[in-house]
């Protein structure tokens, strides 16, 4: 072959090649992965409610004041109902008469997976129009910004003494309410 | 004469066909051997670190702070009492048993909101070739995926890729990724990486949420060719 046809070829097996290539870049261009594979499992925020004990001092009162037989003063009843869910009691007081004070022993617990704060405590109800100023919640272990850590518990108790404002034959109601919170973004407020 | 003639035109027609029987030549050839190197490279074992680990590195169990990011700023982090409830695992794979780390798992556990965790890793050149740390594609287990490289590398570096990780509709995590993108690695070289995760408030209670991050590398002549470029 001659030099002459040889530089005609030239430019053709250029074209060529590069053709080659610029396929070959497309379909076979050399790349490795790494992979970072995430798993976040989420814990849960949860607390319960339970029941330690309930009554009302009736008898003692009646003990106090010298009656021979205590028991026939216990003319009324307090009953503390926990919800199957565990995030409510019911609390029935039957027969109720101003003087007398009723009591329902709770514990507040942890049965979640992450710390949680007592955000707010409050009873409201017309119960409250007929209640002494020394009834609601009256311990000092469950309280605003109280922490309590997974499994932990806290132990109060409600106290419910009627006034004399307190209507015969009435029906009352009220509810004390416990908001927790996560641990991390107390006191910020919860969404309503 | 007469047969002087035709002995001359033997001699003539013998050497004419010796001629075409016995030309002499010679060959020169090139033997040609392309050995291909490799484009390989690796999640460094003992270059794995978070900020908040389930264990030691005997792998026992340990207490350490959590730390958290609130939001405007999710780049800061503290750490709030000190208290430890969730904790970060890694674990380096080497998927196709060829004696490199090529997945990270990263399992973050009782994790709740704000609770922010760093992770930390080197990569490593271990092909024959240079290589450039081309894109990240972050991909949700629905199939909805996100990719970066350094022409786009603000929302993931700066802002925060917000993850709606059980399709519901908001965002459950927020991801924050290192730099590094467009970086050559030659044989051997080393960069360092991190990424963010944090948890939202608007996270499920209780379930786990996954997501994946390729992390592609491509040979390094060819990078501006998968970046658009000549």
């Amino acid at each position: 072959m001659s030099k002459g046809s040889m530089r005609g070829l030239m430019p053709l097996m250029l074209i060529a090649v590069l053709a080659m290539g610029m396929v070959g870049g497309a379909l076979a261009l050399w790349w490795e992965s790494l992979t970072v594979d995430v798993t976040v499992h989420t814990g849960t925020l949860d607390a319960s409610l339970s029941v330690e004990s309930f009554g009302d001092n009736e008898t003692d009162i009646a003990a106090g004041m010298g009656e021979d037989n205590p028991e026939v003063k216990n003319v009324s009843n307090i009953y503390c109902d926990l919800s199957e869910d565990g995030n409510s009691i019911t609390i029935t007081i039957e027969n109720a008469y101003p003087g007398i004070t009723y009591y329902c022993n709770i514990n507040l617990e942890n049965t979640g997976t992450i710390p949680f704060k007592v955000y707010s405590v409050s009873l409201t109800g017309n119960i409250t129009d007929v209640m002494t100023s020394d009834s609601g919640l009256v311990g000092d272990g469950i309280y605003e910004g109280l922490q309590l850590h997974p499994g932990d518990t806290a132990y109060d108790t409600i106290k419910i003494t009627l006034t004399n404002d307190a209507e015969e034959g009435h029906t009352y109601t009220g509810v004390l309410e416990i908001v927790v919170e996560q641990w991390n973004e107390y006191p910020t407020a919860p969404p309503t | 004469m007469k047969s002087m003639s035709i002995a001359l035109a033997a001699f003539l027609l013998v050497a004419a066909m010796g001629g075409a029987y016995a030309l002499w030549f010679e060959s020169l050839d090139t033997n040609i051997t392309a050995n291909t190197g490799e484009l390989d490279w690796e999640f460094m074992n003992n270059s794995i670190y978070t900020s908040d680990p389930c264990t030691d590195d005997l792998g026992n169990n340990i207490t350490w702070p959590d730390k958290n990011a609130f939001p405007p700023d999710y780049e800061t982090v503290i750490a709030p009492e000190g208290k430890d409830v969730g904790c970060t695992a890694l674990e380096p794979v080497d998927t196709d048993s060829d004696g490199d780390f090529d997945t990270l798992n990263i399992d973050i556990y009782n994790a709740y909101p704000y609770y922010a965790t760093e992770v930390d890793f080197r990569v490593r050149n271990t092909g024959t070739i240079p290589l450039k740390i081309w894109r990240i594609v972050v991909t949700l287990d629905n199939g909805t995926n996100y990719t970066f490289t350094e022409l786009n590398p603000d929302e993931v570096e700066h802002e925060g890729l917000y993850l709606d990780l059980n399709n519901d509709g908001n965002p459950d995590v927020i991801m924050l990724w290192g730099d590094n993108f467009g970086v050559q690695l030659e044989t051997g070289d080393t960069a360092d990486i991190s990424l963010r995760i944090i948890v939202l408030q608007t996270a499920p209670q209780g379930e786990d949420l996954h997501f994946t991050i390729s992390l592609d590398a491509v040979q390094w002549n060819e990078y501006e060719q998968v970046m658009g470029g000549d």
